[in-house]
């Protein structure tokens, strides 16, 4: 469904001073998988997320989905911040109606959606809160409703979990497999958490900086149930730490260069 | 009683532990805040006190009537021939200055913020005007716009645009980049953008220019009745200078006082009916502490 | 050297941003649209009569003389009793609210009342550029010693360090961006306040020339007094700029951070 073809995004005016965020990366999504993209920061991960929203445009390749090219941001496709990127101003139901006031979608529909997305992501009585109001997870919560309110095809995800404590985030994890068994949607989920990503992938795209590129994808053949146990199973174990493994040289490298 | 100061602050995280539930504490609380009131309002009374004592007994002179000769001058204003007249000319060209400047001045400071070359430039001119004393300016304008409404009206503008433009440019250029990347992915194009996302997240600096500029409205009006010879205010509290009735002269510049405060209050009321959304924000942080 | 060019540029950025005005001015006046902007050489030749006519250089020294006298009196009170009510948190509880009414209050207000009150010369004028330096200041320093950095003065409470040394290491190094910042914005003030008072009194400094140029339509001469005034204020706002950038470089570099 997705195909990533030769993708390479080169940052800087001259070429002393550039940085070279990704270097031909290509890769193929399948329509309903869910594919993870991990690497230390750097890597190109929230680079490639956004070049496949259509927020960047590629310096080299193409991005086609469903053999159409990417050329910006699109109605098939929908995004999740990390840092929740609600609008302060308005209310969650307003904040979750936000895509498809947009898109002109009549008032009384689009209320009628957010409401019922609001319910799928657990927020009932929360409509007419203000972000500030809400805890974390719950502003979180009120960013995927936002984005499954448009009823898109792909879902792109920004280390979605990232700004959570520990606790919220596994809920979140196990809550957000709750709700995609209901939908069909793709997925593209960027973190640098390699429990998160083998808890929730079916694949696992590793990434390496500098240049930013695709270094291995990993089938993840673990049962979907995921369950706590299934966090500590032998399989899921080894799964992490292979890439952990991959990781740990490029993380290290992170940390000595900007010592 | 021990004397409380900024280095016998109470550690907060303690404070905060044993504040919960503490019944005490809280009666405390309450007549902190009357405490406050009472000890806020003896300021004013102690000044018009001493004023009183000052004019009265310790110096009485021409130029200095005690404060209740000039509040009941103040009272008799609305009835002196002319005033009503006078203050209505002097409003006007408020209302109109400050107007002018709110209308140019925010879709000016908007587009100077979201476009670079015009917001470096921009940004130039309004620290350029904002540190030279524009009351230097006042004679050319009376030369452009001769001693009329028009001149005083430019005055207030010349007073109240430069802080608005650099006000509302700086809300405008520190939207966060994650919500204008949110906007554009969920579709916004260019101009939608601007409404839905960038001028909402630039109203709270947008308001504070407001109130900051109104100010500076009224102090550019002032500057006006007094340079202008006017047929304001301004024009009133010469005659009653070279009459030598004091008591109305001290007036007319209470008057001014009053009308920055109307001003000023009015745009913070407009602020906190626009801007709910950052109260419950605050509210919120309070509670969850 | 790029970057170092860049930084004189800002610096100056002011001074060198009238270069275009400059040459806009010239434009208007040669195309005579207005008798209210002349052509440069007029200025220019305003600039000498004035000169010849009145002993311009005294002018100026008395005006300035009345801008540094209130100016200084404004800083030295306007700081002490800044401090001294941020310091104080009752005093803060009290006055605070008032300090922060005086800002945005008209002061020009009163100048005919002082005027009124201690005639028609330089006394009034110093008492105004005063008051308005004054506010400004106490209210900057009021704030800059309020808003010392909780968690250290916790750090010296948890040291053991005296009253005076907190005060000397910790509140006045904290306080003295936000003073610096109030230097900056008295020195502004007070040239509003000379000039305005000077107009008003119509015959004293340079503000008094201002107005005898103006309502004699002599504009040559009025736009090179009113150069003279705009060239100064940003030489000394550009000279307690400098101070700032030099006090305080370390307070610019945590905020970036």
């Amino acid at each position: 469904m997705i195909e990533v073809v030769d993708v390479s995004k080169v940052y800087g005016p001259t070429p002393e001073e550039q940085v070279v965020a990704l270097q031909g990366v290509s890769l193929s999504i399948k329509q309903g998988e869910f594919v993870s993209l991990i690497g230390a920061s750097g890597c190109g991960k929230t680079t490639l997320l956004k070049i496949l929203d259509g927020l960047i445009r590629p310096s080299q390749g193409r991005v086609e989905i469903d053999g159409n090219l990417v050329t910006g941001p699109g109605p098939d496709r929908a995004v999740v911040f990390q840092d929740f990127a609600l609008m302060p101003w308005a209310n969650v139901i307003e904040n979750v109606a936000f895509g498809l006031s947009v898109r002109g979608v009549p008032k009384r529909e689009r209320m009628d959606i957010s409401a019922e997305h609001i319910a799928q992501v657990g927020l009932v009585g929360f409509e007419t809160k203000n972000p500030g109001q809400l805890s974390g997870g719950m502003q979180q919560r009120v960013g995927l409703a936002r984005a499954l309110a448009v009823k898109p095809q792909i879902l792109l995800m920004d280390e979605p979990f990232g700004s959570l404590d520990a606790q919220t985030r596994h809920l979140m994890q196990e809550d957000l497999l709750g709700m995609l068994e209901e939908e069909n949607l793709t997925v593209v989920f960027v973190t640098h958490d390699m429990d998160e990503a083998v808890y929730l992938s079916d694949r696992v795209a590793i990434m390496s900086p500098r240049p930013g590129r695709v270094v291995e994808v990993l089938d993840v053949d673990l049962p979907e149930s995921g369950s706590a146990e299934g966090r500590r199973s032998p399989e899921f174990l080894e799964l992490t730490n292979y890439i952990w493994e991959k990781l740990r040289d490029a993380v290290r490298q992170q940390e000595e260069m900007s010592a | 009683m021990p004397r409380k100061s900024v280095l016998s602050r109470p550690l907060p995280t303690a404070d905060r532990a044993a504040g919960v539930g503490d019944g005490n504490r809280h009666r405390l609380r309450w007549s902190l805040g009357t405490r406050t009131f009472l000890l806020r309002a003896i300021v004013p009374v102690a000044v018009l006190a001493s004023w009183q004592l000052y004019s009265v007994v310790l110096s009485p002179s021409l130029f200095t009537p005690p404060p209740i000769e000039v509040f009941t001058a103040l009272l008799r204003l609305p009835f002196e021939p002319g005033f009503l007249e006078a203050a209505g000319g002097t409003l006007l060209a408020l209302a109109y200055g400050f107007g002018l400047a709110v209308l140019l001045g925010i879709p000016a400071g908007l587009i100077a913020g979201r476009v670079r070359l015009l917001g470096a430039i921009a940004g130039g001119y309004v620290a350029l005007l904002l540190t030279i004393p524009m009351a230097s300016l006042v004679p050319v304008i009376i030369v452009l716009f001769g001693i009329g409404l028009e001149a005083r009206v430019a005055v207030v503008f010349a007073f109240a645009l430069p802080l608005l433009v650099g006000d509302v440019m700086a809300g405008a250029s520190s939207v966060p980049r994650g919500l204008l990347e949110m906007g554009r992915s969920f579709g916004c194009g260019r101009w939608q953008l601007g409404r839905r996302v960038i001028f909402p997240a630039a109203l709270p600096e947008i308001f504070a220019g407001l109130r900051l500029s109104a100010a500076r409205a009224v102090i550019g009006m002032v500057v006006a009745e007094l340079i202008v010879i006017s047929s304001g205010l301004g024009g009133m509290v010469t005659v009653f200078l070279a009459r030598y009735q004091m008591d109305k002269a001290y007036a007319i510049t209470f008057v001014f006082l009053i009308i920055s405060g109307l001003l000023v209050g009015f745009v913070q009321y407009l602020e906190s009916r626009f801007l709910k959304w950052r109260s419950s924000e605050e509210g919120a942080v309070h509670a969850a502490m | 050297m790029r970057h170092h060019l860049r930084e004189i540029f800002t610096r100056y950025s002011m001074i060198v941003g009238l270069i275009p005005l400059v040459i806009l001015f010239e434009l208007v006046g040669r195309s005579g649209y207005t008798i209210a902007i002349p052509r440069l050489a007029e200025v220019v030749d305003g600039l000498e009569t004035a000169a010849q006519r009145t002993d311009l250089v005294a002018l100026i020294g008395t005006s300035l003389q009345s801008l540094f006298i209130g100016y200084i009196l404004g800083v030295v009170v306007g700081t002490i009793v800044g401090a001294a009510i941020g310091l104080n948190r009752t005093a803060e509880e009290i006055f605070g609210v008032y300090v922060n009414m005086l800002i945005g209050a008209p002061i020009a207000a009163f100048v005919p009342l002082i005027i009124a009150l201690f005639g028609l010369g330089q006394a009034s004028i110093i008492i105004t550029v005063f008051a308005f330096t004054g506010i400004v200041v106490t209210v900057n320093s009021m704030t800059g010693v309020r808003s010392v950095d909780s968690s250290l003065l916790e750090m010296a409470k948890s040291l053991g360090a005296s009253r005076r040394a907190t005060l000397s290491r910790i509140v006045l190094p904290s306080a003295l961006p936000f003073w610096l910042a109030g230097l900056k914005m008295g020195m502004n003030r007070a040239f509003a306040g000379l000039v305005l008072g000077e107009i008003l009194v119509a015959i004293v400094g340079i503000g008094g020339l201002i107005i005898f140029a103006g309502s004699s339509f002599r504009m040559g001469e009025l736009w090179a007094l009113i150069g003279i005034v705009v060239l100064m204020s940003l030489m000394f706002a550009s000279v307690i700029g400098g101070l700032q950038r030099r006090f305080t470089s370390w307070s610019i570099s945590t905020e970036r951070s």
